[in-house]
């Protein structure tokens, strides 16, 4: 099987190979008027790092999903690209945080027994986390000054900053889907053959919704909270088979926003530019409209990299590299990245549905559908489809806690996707 | 078996969500089709939907000069360190944060206000970062252009006052104008806007609409998104004109001086062109730091210094020469002398009036301060007898006090060129009635205080300096002011020139009396000094002095200590019978007049004098350079 299977790898990846190199290329001359070694050191580095991603994956996991590699290579290629165009100023710092988001990906995806290690720590992990959350609302900063204070200050190295709400993504994925897995296993999680529903499946309803709440109220990270509850959400279903659950959970999070808008400015805000942007496009909406204007200027081809204005959007390097994407690369390019994450997430659910064990099952759907659904709430936000929430775009906006946990959980997929085969 | 069918659940699950996650998707795709397709040119059209801005350029602010030339206030460049946005891409918060605050000191707090700006204000609107950097935030800024391109140093204007509060209350400071000015149609109708700077008080606040200029502008287009898409005109600033004062600097160095050695510390000296009321030197103490209003004022310790000043209960901020009232003492003998010759009460062949060493009026007995027999009105003037002049009241009654205080224009402003003038208080049976509500009544008592300058008379330094310097010139009132020319700024052939204007006051009047009357009380005043009055102390050869002394007793009248202590006074021209220069001298709470006042008004003189007497001579007027 690892015959067929690396070749279509190598071949996905020379793909995004030739799109990096040619818009570093472009970028190099659109900027400087010349090939500038500026713009090629950080693709060179990724070159690198992704050859020998192939290589060792090869050599240690050769019948993982060939699809994960690339999807992930591309992305990162292109993030990387993205912020030298937006942010040059981090590069050096993003291309860092893409070389350690990569050897974790490799580690996490070679290392043998990791999955029994994370499954029988789960309470470990779950307390590691609230920990992590309760330190946060106490030391939390905002390394760029203003906004949120979400991020701890690393200590002994100065000028590095870690985003618990980040780390806390897969935690809580890796508790769920242990938690799920026991109880199913328990056949606690069932409805009663009268169909009645047990008040057992309530509590931890209540309780996940209880603990986004506490996130949005103390700290403000709305996307953070939003995106916990979606994907608990989603587990809940997938272990259940319960429409109601997610039908009521749903209800809650709607629920949950209204109280927000009325209680808290942030939300109000949001919604409100979401809404009805235009009265204050110079104001309070400032951010939002200009992102609109990017994004219509890219028209089908866009302005080519370089060549458009998407500096002007306030802080588009994290937020906003959507938009980015969109004005310079066209609606070609945003269907790219599109396309990407919809390949993810039919991928990361095929190897989902390929295994034999419910927790690697239920670890792997976790993964896929928190990516997927953060790449939807920030595309979401800003095509103004949905309100703002503040989250990256996973693999591609600048940003080194969420680059990181991206690299890992894309890690633990293909670990997954290698050893369904091994066990059938 | 059980195991087996969810499973086979699971795999329908995750195809559920499998079709969710592509809807979703789905949807992103069908409105990306209608922002770049569809509804494109829309936005497009709304995007370069191009707006004209226009961008102030500020004016430099005319400088004020001495009579000579010399430089008082100027305007010199100041740096800001600002984040610019337009042509740098996206700074580097996160290395500004960590670096700005020890570096360039600012508080972290503060930063982290202006970097929240950035999320609401357009790329073409910079960001200030710290107002008035040092030499050293400069150095920093620019060693570091190329680790953080977006901080920048922009340069501007900004007012710099003399030193240790020099010519403070004249010279007055600039501040951003008032919401409450704005209201007023005197501002509103003349183009001031919000956050224009303007001159707030003393010369910089009368003359503003010269000292400003007018500023310019760079018109630029604008587009949606922020960008500068082209720059379509420039209105260059048209520089404020300069003002030539009549004030000599040296004078008004002597004077400050005088004032910061005095006992109190606390005072008031007017030098004055007797001829025309040109002020020479015009000094108010204490003083304060008008730099304070221009710069520190935006810091914590600048609003905690300016909340000092006002609290301090010697009023550094006030202008005493034109805003204090205080008993004018024997000073006021020299009018009640010119009225009551005017009036006839007295005559030159018979003015002789009892001393008595006091008068008793009813119960009460008025002390003079020795036994002069019966003198006269050169004799009373001379020794200042305070009995003669209590007679000489009694005989002028409150009518005649009255007519003389409007003789004088005691009950006007002068009509000096500083804003906040106050009107001195003058004896009249209102003022009593408010004074003294107990008994309304104006009685004779009442007469015998206001005839020696006590009770219910305050003067202004300013009222009484040029109602005393007009005896010394024929009678005839002058208007004091500072301003001797606006200079002209510009080419005389191009449209934005501005020409010269001289100062133009209104005649203030003549006081009427003889020449042989106002001869007469000018040898009294001369006598004062150069004979055997109470100032033979600053007799100076060759310069013939004429004056008055006063001491004041301080309202309250307890011990004669502190603030208690009488107010001590001189008054004067010289020379005496074709003066050149009247000089006013009030210390506060020292005393005798003779013994304070006196001194420190001959250390003007002095000045005045080893400069060879010279006040519009040929001296070369130097140029302040045009910028």
């Amino acid at each position: 099987m690892a015959g067929e299977r690396a070749p279509q790898e190598l071949l996905l990846l020379a793909v995004a190979l030739a799109f990096v190199a040619v818009n570093a290329v472009a970028l190099s001359l659109a900027l400087d008027g010349a090939l500038a070694i500026g713009h090629f050191w950080a693709p060179v580095f990724w070159t690198a790092l992704m050859g020998a991603s192939h290589w060792l994956l090869n050599r240690y996991q050769a019948d993982r999903d060939p699809l994960l590699l690339p999807i992930y290579a591309l992305l990162t290629g292109w993030g990387l690209l993205l912020v030298d165009r937006l942010a040059p100023n981090f590069l050096a710092r993003q291309t860092l945080w893409m070389v350690l988001a990569t050897g974790a990906m490799l580690l996490v995806a070679i290392l043998p027994r990791n999955l029994r290690i994370l499954r029988r720590y789960r309470y470990t992990w779950l307390t590691v986390g609230l920990l992590l959350l309760v330190a946060t609302l106490i030391f939390g900063v905002n390394p760029s000054g203003a906004g949120a204070a979400l991020w701890l200050r690393a200590p002994l190295v100065s000028g590095v900053y870690f985003q618990p709400s980040e780390l806390m993504k897969l935690l809580l994925i890796v508790f769920l889907a242990s938690y799920f897995d026991e109880q199913v296993q328990l056949d606690a999680l069932r409805t009663r053959r009268d169909g009645r529903t047990r008040v057992a499946f309530l509590t931890p309803l209540l309780l996940m919704w209880g603990f986004c709440i506490v996130l949005l109220v103390w700290q403000r990270d709305l996307g953070a909270a939003t995106l916990f509850f979606l994907t608990f959400l989603a587990l809940l279903y997938l272990a259940t088979g319960e429409w109601r659950y997610l039908m009521g959970g749903l209800f809650l999070l709607i629920v949950a926003g209204i109280i927000g808008y009325f209680t808290f400015g942030v939300v109000e805000l949001r919604v409100e530019a979401w809404w009805n942007p235009w009265p204050e496009a110079t104001d309070r909406a400032f951010q939002i409209v200009q992102s609109l204007y990017a994004i219509a200027s890219g028209g089908v081809l866009g302005q080519g990299i370089g060549q458009g204005s998407p500096v002007f959007i306030p802080v588009v390097h994290s937020d906003f590299a959507f938009a980015a994407i969109a004005e310079e690369w066209g609606l070609i390019g945003s269907m790219a990245v599109l396309a990407c994450f919809a390949l993810l997430a039919y991928r990361g659910l095929r190897t989902a549905a390929l295994c034999r064990r419910p927790f690697h099952s239920y670890l792997a759907a976790g993964i896929t559908i928190l990516l997927c659904a953060q790449a939807f709430l920030i595309i979401g936000g800003v095509v103004k489809i949905l309100p703002l929430t503040g989250v990256t775009l996973p693999f591609v906006s600048y940003g080194g806690s969420s680059l990181f946990m991206s690299g890992i959980m894309i890690g633990l997929l293909l670990y997954i996707s290698a050893r369904r085969a091994v066990e059938l | 078996m059980r195991f087996e069918d969810r499973t086979q659940n699971l795999s329908a699950r995750l195809g559920a969500i499998q079709i969710c996650a592509l809807a979703l998707l789905g949807i992103c795709v069908v409105r990306l089709y209608n922002l770049q397709i569809v509804h494109g040119d829309f936005y497009r059209e709304r995007a370069v939907n191009q707006r004209l801005h226009s961008l102030a350029i500020p004016a430099p602010r005319g400088a004020i000069l001495d009579r000579f030339g010399r430089v008082l206030v100027d305007s010199r460049p100041i740096y800001d360190v600002i984040l610019q946005r337009e042509t740098s891409r996206n700074p580097d918060l996160d290395g500004l944060s960590a670096h700005l605050p020890t570096v360039l000191e600012i508080d972290p707090d503060y930063l982290l206000e202006r970097f929240a700006e950035i999320k609401t204000n357009p790329a073409y609107k910079s960001i200030l970062i710290k107002e008035n950097a040092t030499v050293g935030d400069i150095a920093w800024v620019e060693a570091h252009s190329l680790e953080f391109p977006a901080l920048q140093i922009e340069q501007r204007p900004q007012r710099h006052y003399p030193k240790d509060g020099l010519l403070a209350h004249v010279l007055g400071y600039v501040g951003e104008i008032s919401s409450q000015q704005l209201e007023k149609p005197q501002y509103k109708d003349s183009g001031y806007k919000p956050g224009d700077v303007i001159g707030k008080k003393g010369l910089e606040a009368t003359y503003d609409e010269y000292l400003r200029g007018r500023e310019g502008h760079r018109t630029v287009i604008v587009d949606s998104r922020g960008r500068i898409r082209d720059v379509i005109g420039i209105i260059e600033p048209r520089p404020g004109q300069d003002l030539v004062t009549t004030l000599d600097l040296d004078l008004q160095q002597a004077a400050e001086e005088q004032l910061r050695n005095s006992p109190s510390q606390r005072g008031v000296i007017i030098a004055m062109d007797p001829n025309n009321g040109e002020i020479l030197a015009l000094a108010s103490y204490p003083t304060f730091d008008p730099n304070l209003f221009t710069g520190r004022i935006a810091t914590k310790e600048g609003r905690a210094e300016y909340a000092a000043l006002l609290r301090n209960p010697d009023t550094p901020l006030y202008n005493r020469a034109i805003q204090g009232r205080y008993p004018p003492g024997s000073t006021w003998k020299i009018p009640m002398a010119v009225a009551a010759l005017q009036q006839g009460v007295i005559t030159l062949d018979d003015s002789r009036l009892h001393c008595g060493g006091g008068i008793q009026i009813g119960n009460k007995f008025t002390r003079c301060m020795g036994n002069h027999g019966k003198p006269d009105l050169h004799t009373a003037i001379m020794k200042s007898c305070d009995g003669y002049f209590y007679r000489l009241g009694l005989k002028m009654g409150l009518p005649g006090i009255m007519r003389m205080v409007d003789e004088f224009k005691l009950n006007e402003p002068t009509g000096i060129d500083l804003p906040h003038e106050l009107v001195s208080w003058t004896p009249s049976p209102e003022f009593k009635a408010r004074f003294n509500p107990q008994a309304p009544e104006w009685t004779d008592i009442d007469t015998v205080y206001a005839s020696f300058g006590q009770v219910y008379d305050f003067v202004t330094p300013i009222s009484l300096l040029r109602a005393i310097a007009a005896v010394g010139v024929g009678g005839s009132l002058s208007t004091p002011h500072l301003l001797k020319e606006v200079r002209a700024r510009g080419n005389p052939e191009e449209e934005s020139y501005r020409p010269p204007r001289q100062y133009a006051g209104v005649e203030a009047g003549v006081v009427r009396m003889t020449k042989e009357q106002d001869g007469a009380v000018v040898k009294a005043m001369w006598s004062v000094v150069n004979e055997a009055g109470t100032a033979t102390g600053i007799r100076k050869d060759g310069f013939d002095i004429a004056g008055k002394t006063g001491t004041a007793q301080v309202v309250g009248l307890g011990k004669d200590v502190g603030r208690n202590k009488d107010h001590s006074w001189f008054v004067s021209y010289a020379p005496a019978f074709e003066p050149e220069i009247a000089v006013l001298a009030l210390i506060e709470n020292s005393g005798f007049g003779s013994r304070h006042a006196a001194p420190a008004a001959r250390a003007i003189y002095d000045v005045y004098f080893d400069k060879g007497r010279r006040l519009n001579e040929e001296q070369q007027i130097a140029q302040v350079p045009n910028r």
